[in-house]
């Protein structure tokens, strides 16, 4: 059903946009006094979720060519660069991409919380029809947090160590909703029992580091949930958790959203992760989306090399757990000078002549039109398995990787076991179907 | 609570322990010997012994040496100075504890006791004052250096703290003397001109608010009203303090118990207070500062700004506490550094503390009763100073609480 919904997305989204690209000064930080005088008047409505019915037609979020550029010592880093995409109400997209690829920078944007030394924000990020950047005063004030909120990768650190969890539950309550003391310390403790915790009245007396990775986690589940926000970022959720607790956490996640019927952006380096969970999944390269489509499809096809890369670096349900797997060839891109081509192409199978020097744009696919991919010779289709098989001749790509080691290593994926593998079958309590499961620790060089 | 409390006293007995060992071999590694301190320089013959001698070794004989060395005897029996050291150990601790600190040596008619109670309130209000006025002006430079990291102010209080660390505290003393007391009209007219400076460059920013919310019609309006508030009361602050400019006294000290109340005694405590409050301020500033940026860097700070909340509210609630720490520590030692070693200040000042009674009192004379007694009462203050630091630790930290009962 969601799976539905997530095409009407895509229909909704136009896959060429048109919209110019405005420059706006980004305040980043809202200076103190601006802070001091912000009108402290309430006007939240927290129960509009009817309009989620209604509205269902405009899509909730609408992110149009956003740039996120920072002054480095190295020159400019365009962290994310272009990045377009829609999301409808209560429908999830998956953000998917190595460590550095942007994953972070671009929900951040959205979030308004980039740090003090971005060099150029433009593009639009729109809102329930309205650009966030327009918000003013206590629309603003009360916007981030509440519409839309953020779980992040690392629960133990992004609690305040040194406040109890009740009241860090309780504080974006009283600060958005106004609730009064008890109203919050009851809310607070339906929202832990809605996210799933045991004796949930006395850990609202406790610190975080009295509690575990998985119960922190819910916890900062709660705090987002709090003001019932329309949108959900998670931001890696589950990279910092045991393996056994990963699949809990993104399961309250699935729960939590039909309940909530909010939407959800997805962030993981983990193609597994978001395979049974997103409607449309993104695929992030060096701060731009090189493959965009809904997951069935993504799954039956990929069209862009470096998203086959990313699967098949996940793994399978066959493999022992804790086998190492192969991570994608080449080093990751450094950021403060991509080639000047694809950014892809130093690592890329299919790389030739033209991927040297022409950046392909991300363009719908000529058949399915609700996917889109920036390459000029895609994976399963016959200019790119004819471009593989001039490389494979030539023995290198045309960016010169060796292709002879990339054959070999593209064989067999079924893990040399480099890593004492099978020592510890964790792996099998959770194993129980799709690919998410097994979300790995192990996979080199892709951790977030 | 009192739990806690109980067993942090109970592990000062063996702390305590020690002190009382380390202050009682004081008189045996000291140079010089008690006996003669209280002999004094010539003491006189008490007849009873005159006569003694002169009827063992007739008229002629010049007893004068003779007699000064019954004498000392005579005072090394007195003070049971030949017992065994655990003895005469035992026996001071067992005094020491009940608040007999004994005699003063070189002026026999009064006892340690009296003097420490006469000198030690005033010390111990000047290191309060110090540290009350470093923390009370530290804490918002920090934050607010921390908050405009790199700016102007960030790099201006940077430069004057470590300009101010490395001036002798002796130096700012008399630093501080040349401009309160002998150039005061120096210092109105700078901060009349500084006060005049922010409210200019206030007002500026509110016009440029104001006109910029006619154009664009956004909210600013607001943040313009605060701007006056602020502007208007540096203005009445600094014309205050313009016309009703304080003048200090260049020395001496009026207790708040004494006739001319509570004001004088501010007034003579202001300026030894900021001179030792000076160097604190510049080192407690920097030091906040820089753990505040290192806290601003903290995953929670980020989960704090996507929760929406403002900076202010994010700089005050979630930043500054576990950002204290290292300042709480610090200020811990600072205060015991103040209580022993305001000697110099004292002396500047010409203020009846328990640095110069010490030293004044007891060094000089070589009253060894005089040294023992401050030095006890002292590192007592300083030990029990580190015990509340440490119970203070305890409730801002949670972290600690498991390991550290
Ligand atoms: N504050 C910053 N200053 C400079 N570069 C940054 C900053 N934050 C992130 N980057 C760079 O931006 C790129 C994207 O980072 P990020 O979005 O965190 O990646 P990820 O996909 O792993 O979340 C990386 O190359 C990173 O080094
Ligand atoms: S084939 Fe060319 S355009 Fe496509 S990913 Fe590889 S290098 Fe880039
Ligand atoms: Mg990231």
């Amino acid at each position: 059903m969601r799976i539905k919904k997530a095409r009407q997305a895509i229909e909704n989204f136009s896959t060429n946009p048109s919209v110019s690209t405005t420059i706006y000064p980004m305040t980043l930080t809202t200076s103190l006094d601006a802070a001091l005088t912000s009108d402290t008047s309430n006007n939240i409505s927290t129960s509009d979720m009817s309009s989620f019915a209604s509205s269902s037609s405009s899509a909730l979020l609408k992110v149009s060519d956003l740039h996120t550029h920072f002054a480095t010592d190295r020159g400019e880093l365009r962290a994310v660069d272009g990045v377009s995409f829609s999301l409808d109400h209560g429908s999830t997209i998956g953000i998917v991409g190595e460590s550095g690829s942007g994953k972070s920078v671009t929900v951040r944007s959205i979030m308004n919380i980039l740090p003090r030394n971005v060099g150029l924000q433009a593009g639009e990020v729109i809102f329930e029809g309205e650009n966030i950047q327009d918000l003013t005063g206590p629309e603003a004030k009360h916007f981030w947090g509440v519409k839309m909120s953020m779980i992040f990768q690392d629960p133990m650190t992004s609690l305040n160590p040194v406040v109890k969890v009740g009241r860090q539950i309780t504080e974006s309550l009283r600060y958005h909703l106004k609730m009064s003391r008890p109203e919050a310390s009851a809310r607070a403790l339906e929202l832990l029992e809605l996210v799933g915790i045991p004796e949930a009245r006395r850990r609202l007396s406790e610190y975080p580091h009295q509690l575990s990775g998985g119960m922190c986690q819910r916890i900062t589940i709660a705090i987002a949930l709090s003001c019932q926000p329309k949108l959900l970022i998670a931001d890696e959720p589950t990279t910092a958790l045991d393996v056994t607790v990963q699949k809990q956490i993104l399961d309250l996640l699935d729960r939590l959203q039909i309940d909530q019927k909010m939407a959800m952006i997805l962030i993981t380096h983990d193609l597994g992760v978001v395979a049974g969970r997103a409607d449309e999944i993104a695929v992030m390269y060096a701060g731009r989306i090189v493959e965009k489509a809904a997951t069935t499809d993504l799954f039956a096809s990929m069209r862009h090399p470096y998203t086959q890369a990313l699967f098949e670096s996940i793994p399978k349900i066959e493999h022992r757990s804790h086998t190492r797997l192969r991570a994608i060839s080449g080093q990751p891109p450094d950021m403060t000078n991509l080639p000047t081509g694809c950014s892809f192409s130093p690592r890329c199978r299919y790389a030739q002549e033209r991927c040297l020097t022409e950046k392909p744009p991300l363009e719908a696919d000529p058949v399915n039109t609700n996917r889109s991919y920036a390459c000029f010779y895609p994976v399963n289709t016959p200019a790119g398995e004819e471009a593989l098989s001039v490389n494979i001749k030539h023995g290198k790509s045309a960016a010169g990787l060796d292709m002879s080691r990339e054959g070999l290593e593209g064989v067999s994926l079924s893990g040399d076991g480099i890593g004492g593998g099978g020592l510890i079958d964790d792996g099998d309590g959770i194993g129980g179907g799709g690919l998410g499961e097994m979300a790995d620790e192990d996979l080199e060089g892709m951790d977030g | 609570m009192t739990r806690l409390v109980t067993l942090k006293l109970i592990r000062l007995v063996p702390v305590m322990f020690l002190v009382s060992v380390l202050t009682f071999s004081l008189l045996e590694v000291a140079p010089g010997d008690p006996a003669l301190t209280i002999m004094g320089d010539n003491p006189p013959c008490p007849s009873l012994i005159e006569q003694e001698l002169v009827a063992e070794y007739g008229e002629e004989t010049d007893i004068s040496l003779l007699c000064t060395q019954a004498v000392y005897q005579s005072v090394r029996e007195r003070f049971n100075l030949d017992d065994p050291i655990w003895e005469r150990y035992l026996i001071w601790l067992g005094n020491a504890v009940t608040g007999d600190l004994g005699i003063r040596l070189t002026n026999q008619s009064f006892t340690v006791l009296e003097g420490i109670q006469q000198t030690f309130p005033v010390t111990l209000q000047i290191a309060i004052f110090s540290m009350g006025l470093a923390l009370l002006v530290s804490i918002p430079m920090g934050v607010w250096a921390a908050f405009h990291q790199g700016k102007g102010f960030d790099r201006l209080s940077g430069g004057s703290s470590f300009a101010i660390i490395s001036i002798p505290s002796f130096l700012i003393g008399l630093l501080l003397i040349f401009f309160f007391v002998w150039r005061p009209w120096m210092l109105r007219n700078v901060v009349l001109i500084f006060a005049m400076i922010w409210v200019a460059w206030l007002l500026w920013s509110a016009l440029k608010r104001i006109v910029s919310r006619m154009v664009s019609g956004s909210e600013a309006g607001a943040h313009a009203t605060t701007d006056f508030v602020l502007a208007a009361t540096v203005a009445l602050v600094a014309l205050g303090l313009f016309f009703w400019w304080p003048d200090f006294p260049r020395q001496g000290f009026s207790r708040w118990t004494s006739d001319e109340g509570i004001l004088e005694n501010f007034r003579t405590a202001f300026l030894p207070a900021l001179t030792v409050a000076l160097t604190e301020i510049a080192v407690f500033t920097r030091l906040l500062r820089s753990d505040i940026i290192a806290t601003l860097q903290e995953d929670f700070i980020l989960s704090a700004r996507a929760r929406g909340f403002s900076n202010r509210r994010i700089m005050f609630r979630h930043a500054l506490r576990p950002s204290s720490f290292s300042l709480i520590t610090l200020a811990g030692v600072a205060f015991g550094r103040a209580l022993g070693g305001t000697v110099i200040v004292e002396t500047i000042f010409r203020l009846p503390g328990m640095g110069r009674f010490i030293v004044d009192q007891g060094v000089r004379l070589n009253d060894y009763t005089v040294v023992m007694g401050g030095v006890l009462v002292l590192t007592t203050a300083v030990v029990l100073l580190n015990t509340g630091v440490d119970i203070a630790y305890y409730y801002l930290d949670p972290r600690i609480r498991r390991g550290r009962r």
